[in-house]
């Protein structure tokens, strides 16, 4: 019995087989209360969700809501939230990008340019994910929090679950709660681990000879006789030298610790809860030490209750620091250096090309140092009063502080020796700063009302947030063991700061309407403030209305196998005010130089008054079903969410001082449709073995469904009504010419050359569908979990766009299967252009290459894939055995992510693109608790 | 019921709550320290002088029309010069289009600039915080720069929009106003620029009286008004305190025959891409053409210490600017020169051709050819020979210096002439004016493109 998830590459339509086997009932699925350790029947449609401000049962819910509990979240030790939430949440699509940031998609792109990153909220209260970024990496703030703190995340999808978050909800919103403590014995658990990391990934390029061939080849095709300006590769290394760029430069085995400590109790009044961690990691990059990355995680909570248990506070604080360090190579970019340049010079320092000012040895970012410490501090109180039966009082305060620093020094062994160098040495220094302060007092109300129970909430919100950066840079050190003093730097450069203020105010109110059990209706309306836009354009107002039938509770409902059914649907408005503060007004700045000492101020923007928020209605119908007395539950959810109003950097013709405006496209709309279906399942359950499996998808569709008058508007070429906001323009390649081995592409409006206008829209990049497939064997005390993630993205840039050298190129080394099958005089009929020494317009065949071909449909490949992401093997030993020693609990485990993917992919890795691709990792380590 | 009472009761609450919340109180938020209001900083006198002193640190330093493009591009599309690289080839060749990607450099940088003036000539006009003559005199500076612009852009452009306001709803669809219009506006902002400009010799670094009266001296020879072209011309080669200098110290910090320069931003400027002279720097850029080299005559000081070989290259470059790169430390002795006073000669010399004033005008060119070493020319020449004499000594004089070569031959006339006898070139007629940019027609439909270069859909 399996769940053997079967799909077709599909370009539109959402082909997918899903081969499901029988299920076989056995017994009623329950699961271990981590707080309490007790036993409980926790039919998993009866568990409670968040939905904002309050909480309901899950078989009373009206809204789309996934959630990922703390059992799921543990098999990651050490992960940060986000990669562990990978290919777990249908309509959530997660991607880590090349500077170590995150791009988070949530049911598709609602927006042209306006950040389509969901809304956090932690403990309550909104946690900034507005990625800090620096001089070098973008930083998620979200990544000092590790999974293990946290005892459950929800994701709220549709109009009904997110409305209720108003402005802020467009892209849905992501609730994260911490662990909390409860009444019982004290337990401290404690969790050690050790592993190791790599990237296991390469590709298969030319070795020396081979390459010395190639060159050789080019030359002689472009008739230049080789000299050592443009030949050194041939002529001063030959076959003299030999490095592996790929081990030198990716083939680190970094070393990666863990560690945590936590500790739970209370009574009936009085519970907390608190913990530490520790996790560091090394870099496939170069060779150094094992802390290029280290976290550290601090955090406590406590709940109290008066005795007659009107009384309830909940305080928690989170406290992470994160310190990153690297040398700022990008080691994609020069794995391609031949093979046959040397790594050192005779003495055995890093090799350069006397008297050759253009040339660059990878290896002098050995002689780059930049660091990033990013500190997060959260903390959260939240108080509750019971002023009558059935009304309560609450107000949730919170507070966010992140603060990072950077630093990054250039030494002088990163400058080529023989070029005119207008510095020595530099170094850089920046600090950011985000506070934000939240407080919103709400009144809850619940009653029974004719025959159902009514729920009331009315709310306010009243958020301030400010950012502060600054960052500057300075050059020539005396000494390079100067570089954290900038004071000794004789030249100061560039100093810049920025600063932002927002405030955001609303007030918001839910009716809840239950009868008996089987009809639920739910209206939100909220009216939200923001201090992003002018004064007359600040408030707006968001809704939605939603609706439950649980149908398998009516009499007539009579299939045995079904033992849960509901019907759901919802519609409502949400909006995205996720711009940067102040662009409503027109502001003067200060010039970079100042001229004859007086710095200028000018006007560097143009403001529309009038600009104002995104605004999103989603509609959502779906079916949960629950079968064979719940051991296997199902929801499949459609949804069709239109944007307008967008948020567009308005293009304005030049006469007007300015290149755009920033403004709202009115009438332009953009549709994200989609499938998602979510099963989980118990699919064996005996004395001695349990297999439960969960298995998503996600199919998705972006339309940009209006445009008046397109075909007349700066976005002419770059969108076309009826398809995907991320169409790609691009020459259409139609193959090698025989004879000169020229690339060539179609000249579409016939005029003879090959100029922009030749351009077609070819295809989209866009996720097509994506998911994951986890499954848990428990055989007595071993447990064996295997996570399998697929992601569908048959077009996406490849190896093409990363490397924009013609075959041939000085320098640059090429994978076998390129440079076996490109084009020469004995080889007419190859599959890829010719060889070249130059992209100059004087050579047509590398003109060719890097100016049509590299910017053809040929640059683009099926980024599509499957991965096994995470395989872990537990074992429990008994507690016949660890008792003896007073352990309640103690496993051992060993874990390996990213084992194996199965891609078409053409570079380097479907996920990250052209970057560094992720590593597989070896993790063993124990877990006890007394 | 008690629990509906309460319940409407609630309701009734957060109706009410929704009104009172729109107060917007909740929402005021202060201004970014990194930035100001228009208000505040035209309500205080220090904050205005910056304001000012954007117009010499935007355009001098960030906007490249007034350091650079104009000589980039113009060298290499007339006879001057040839280059190397593959993005200037459409120049070379004098082959560009609609949708040469870098066919609207100036024209996006020209009218930034212009934007610039418009908003200071207007928040100027506003203000009380400076006294009257103050605000004479920095009007007259931002108007000196939209005139420089304009001038650049009619230039390249022909035709073009006339923006005076600063509301973009107005300016965004302007069609092209005549050449002619646009030499009136110019000729009109350096008369009031002149109006409220210092008389000063020594602030050659800022734009002075005498530097507008040089550059509308220059406009009115461009828009054929030869006796006011003469007057202006002599009034600053008699009344500027300004002389000629022995050709190696023409481009120093001292020189005497400077109107106006852009001052060595040594302290400031990251790495020192850009300095006095870029364009004559860039060897590759500006290989000097043989037409260049052979219109020399034997003996032309110009061509020994002006061009030559360097670093043993096989073709000759612009020698103008020698000063090599330094170290950040020292100071530098060159500045970006961009009125000099040999130009007002050549002017006065042309205007007065034109009027007849033959033996004058070959005085006024005898004045340059001295200083190149070279012999007098006899005075015997007719008015079409004087003219020559002039365009030519135009040529050798200010060869990488802004577009003057290319500027000159269009207003005279003459570039179908020496243009298409040029064999690496496909000189065609209408090459002459650049073609409006794609994007611009595209985001403008009240603009119509150049003549020649047909109707972009």
């Amino acid at each position: 019995m399996a769940n053997i998830p079967l799909f077709f590459k599909t370009r539109k339509g959402f082909l997918l087989f899903l081969v499901l086997s029988s299920f076989t009932p056995f017994s009623i699925h329950a699961t271990v209360n981590e707080k309490t350790g007790k036993k409980k029947k926790a039919i998993p449609v009866e568990e409670t969700v968040s939905i904002g401000y309050g909480e309901t049962l899950r078989s009373l819910s009206t809204s789309s809501i996934t959630s990922v509990n703390t059992d799921n979240l543990e098999k990651m030790p050490g992960e940060t939230v986000l990669s562990s939430l990978q290919g777990r949440v249908a309509g959530l699509l997660i991607n880590e990008n090349e500077e170590g940031g995150v791009n988070i998609q949530f049911r598709g792109q609602n927006s042209l340019v306006v950040d389509n990153t969901p809304l956090f909220i932690v403990d309550g209260a909104v946690f900034p994910v507005r990625f800090l970024s620096g001089s070098g990496a973008k930083l998620n703030p979200l990544s000092g929090v590790q999974s293990t703190d946290i005892e459950k995340i929800e994701i709220l999808k549709d109009a009904d679950a997110t409305a209720i978050y108003g402005a802020k909800a467009a892209n849905g919103v992501v609730m994260i709660t911490t662990k909390k403590g409860s009444a019982g014995k004290t337990r401290v658990s404690a969790e050690g681990s050790v592993g190791f990391s790599r990237v296991t990934k390469r590709i298969d390029l030319l070795n020396v000879d081979e390459y010395l061939n190639i060159r050789q080849k080019a030359l002689n095709l472009d008739g230049i006789t080789p000299t050592e300006a443009n030949a050194y590769d041939l002529l001063l290394w030959g076959n003299k030298y030999k490095t592996d760029w790929q081990k030198e430069l990716l083939g680190n085995t970094a070393r990666v610790y863990q560690g945590q400590l936590s500790v739970a109790g209370g009574n009936d009044y009085t519970s907390f809860s608190c913990g530490l961690g520790y996790y560091q990691t090394g870099l496939a990059i170069f060779d150094d030490n094992d802390d290029k990355y280290k976290r550290i995680n601090a955090r406590m909570s406590i709940n109290h209750q008066s005795a007659n248990k009107r009384f309830n506070l909940v305080m928690s604080t989170l406290y992470s620091s994160v310190k990153t360090v690297t040398t700022g190579l990008s080691p994609q970019s020069y794995i391609v250096t031949a093979p046959n340049q040397p790594l050192y010079d005779d003495k055995g320092s890093v090799y350069w090309i006397p008297d050759n000012s253009d040339f660059y040895n990878p290896l002098r970012f050995k002689s780059v140092y930049t660091e990033n410490i990013l500190n997060n501090i959260l903390g959260n109180l939240s108080l509750r009063y019971e002023i009558l039966t059935g009304l309560q009082a609450k107000i949730d305060l919170g507070y966010t502080k992140t603060f990072s620093n950077e630093f990054g020094s250039y030494g002088n062994g990163y400058l080529n020796p023989y070029a005119n160098n207008s510095y020595k040495n530099q170094a850089y220094y920046g600090d950011s700063n985000s506070e934000v302060l939240s407080v919103e007092p709400q009144f809850n109300y619940s009653c029974i009302f004719g025959k159902g129970r009514l729920t009331a909430l009315l709310g306010f919100t009243w958020q301030s947030a400010e950012t502060e950066k600054s960052e500057f840079s300075v050059q020539d050190f005396p000494s390079e063991a100067l570089f954290r003093d900038p004071a000794s730097a004789s030249v100061k450069n560039t100093i810049e700061s920025s600063f932002g203020q927002y405030k955001y105010a609303s007030v918001f109110s839910r009716l809840t309407y239950d009868f008996r059990n089987k009809y639920v209706i739910n209206g939100i309306i909220r009216r939200d403030g923001s201090s992003r836009f002018a004064a007359g354009n600040q408030y707006g107002t968001f809704w939605s209305i939603g609706g439950a039938w649980l149908f398998s509770r009516e009499k007539f409902f009579n299939i045995p196998f079904v033992s849960f059914a509901k019907l759901r649907g919802s519609y409502g408005a949400t909006g995205n005010d996720q711009v940067g503060d102040f662009l409503f007004l027109e502001t003067y700045t200060s010039t970079s130089y100042a001229y004859d000492e007086t710095t200028g101020l000018y006007q560097d923007l143009l403001a529309d008054p009038a600009f104002s928020w995104e605004v999103t209605k989603k509609a959502e119908l779906a079916l949960d079903l629950g079968f064979f007395k719940d051991k296997l539950i199902a929801a499949i959810s459609l949804f069709d969410n239109r944007s307008n109003n967008l948020i567009v950097p308005y293009p304005l013709p030049s006469q007007t001082g300015f290149a755009s405006l920033r403004t709202n496209l009115n009438e332009a709309k953009i549709q994200n449709r989609g499938l998602e279906i979510e099963l989980s399942s118990t699919n064996i359950s005996t004395k001695d073995f349990k297999w439960t499996s969960s298995f998503n998808i996600s199919f998705l569709d972006n339309n940009l469904l209006e445009y008046p008058n397109l075909e007349n508007s700066p976005y002419a070429t770059s969108y076309e009504i009826g398809r995907s906001i991320n169409l790609v323009r691009a020459y259409k390649y139609l193959g090698v010419d025989r004879e000169t081995g020229v690339p060539l592409v179609q000249d579409t409006n016939g005029d003879g050359s090959i100029t922009t206008d030749d351009k077609i829209f070819t295809d989209e990049t866009d996720t097509r569908f994506y998911g994951g497939l986890f499954n848990t064997f428990k055989y007595k005390g071993f447990v064996l979990d295997v996570a399998i993630t697929f992601v569908n993205q048959p077009y996406r840039l490849g190896w093409l766009n990363n490397y924009p050298y013609p075959v041939g190129y000085i320098n640059k080394n090429v994978p076998r299967e390129l440079a076996m099958n490109s084009w020469t005089p004995e080889n007419p009929d190859a599959k890829y252009p010719g060889l070249a020494t130059s992209y100059a317009a004087t050579s047509e065949r590398g003109y060719a290459y890097v100016y049509h071909y590299r910017q053809s449909d040929a640059a683009y490949s099926d980024a599509s894939y499957i991965r096994l992401q995470n395989v872990g093997l537990t074992y429990m030993i008994p507690s016949k055995i660890s008792g003896k020693v007073g352990i309640q609990n103690l496993r051992v485990y060993a874990k390996v992510q990213n084992l194996l993917t199965i891609t078409g992919y053409d570079s380097w890795d479907p996920q990250t693109g052209n970057a560094v691709p992720p590593t597989q990792t070896f993790i063993f380590g124990a877990k006890l608790s007394f | 019921m008690i629990q509906q009472k309460t319940f409407i009761n609630i309701t009734l609450a957060a109706i009410l709550s929704c009104t009172i919340l729109s107060c917007d109180d909740l929402l005021d938020i202060n201004l970014p320290s990194d930035q100001l209001t228009v208000e505040t900083v035209f309500t205080d006198s220090a904050t205005v002088e910056s304001a000012v002193g954007a117009l010499y640190s935007q355009n001098f330093y960030m906007n490249p029309i007034y350091y650079y493009y104009p000589a980039y591009f113009a060298t290499v599309m007339s006879d001057e010069a040839k280059h190397d690289v593959v993005s200037l080839e459409v120049y070379n060749q004098n082959s560009y289009e609609a949708t040469t990607s870098s066919i609207g450099n100036i024209w996006e940088y020209a009218y930034q600039s212009i934007f610039l003036s418009n908003t200071l000539i207007r928040r100027l006009q506003e203000t009380t915080a400076i006294s009257e003559e103050r605000k004479k005199q920095f009007i007259g500076a931002a108007k000196y720069f939209r005139a420089y612009s304009f001038f650049v852009l009619i230039n390249f452009y022909g035709d073009v929009p006339l923006p005076l306001d600063i509301d973009y709803k107005k300016t965004m669809t302007l069609p092209r106003e005549s050449m002619a219009v646009i030499y009136e506006q110019i000729i009109a902002d350096l008369k009031d620029a002149e109006n409220g400009l210092v008389k000063s010799t020594n602030e050659t670094n800022k734009i002075t009286f005498h530097a507008a009266s040089a550059l509308l001296a220059r406009a009115y020879l461009y828009a054929e008004k030869w006796t006011e072209a003469e007057t202006k011309a002599n009034e600053v080669i008699t009344g500027g305190g300004f002389q000629l200098e022995t050709l190696d110290r023409v481009f120093l910090r001292s020189s005497k025959e400077t109107i106006l320069k852009i001052q060595d931003w040594r302290t400031s400027y990251i790495g020192r891409t850009y300095w006095g002279g870029y364009v004559c720097r860039l060897a590759n850029y500006n290989r000097l053409r043989d037409n260049l080299l052979n219109a020399f005559d034997e003996g032309d000081g110009r061509k020994t210490q002006w061009t030559g070989s360097i670093s043993g290259r096989e073709y000759n470059q612009c020698l103008k600017y020698v000063q090599t790169r330094t170290p950040l430390n020292t100071e530098l002795s060159e500045d970006h020169v961009m009125l000099r006073l040999a130009e007002q000669y050549l002017i006065r010399a042309e205007a007065r051709a034109q009027q007849g004033k033959l033996s004058d005008a070959i005085d006024d060119l005898n004045a340059i050819r001295k200083r190149a070493s070279l012999s007098p020319l006899s005075n015997i020449l007719s008015k079409e020979e004087v003219l020559l004499a002039v365009e030519k000594e135009r040529q050798v004089e200010f060869f990488s210096e802004e577009a003057h070569r290319w500027w000159d031959l269009k207003r005279t006339g003459r570039i179908d002439a020496v243009l298409s006898r040029i064999k690496d070139k496909q000189w065609e007629s209408h090459k002459a004016i650049w073609p409006i940019p794609e994007k611009e027609l595209n985001y403008n439909p009240n603009l119509t493109p150049s003549p020649g270069y047909g109707k972009i859909n």
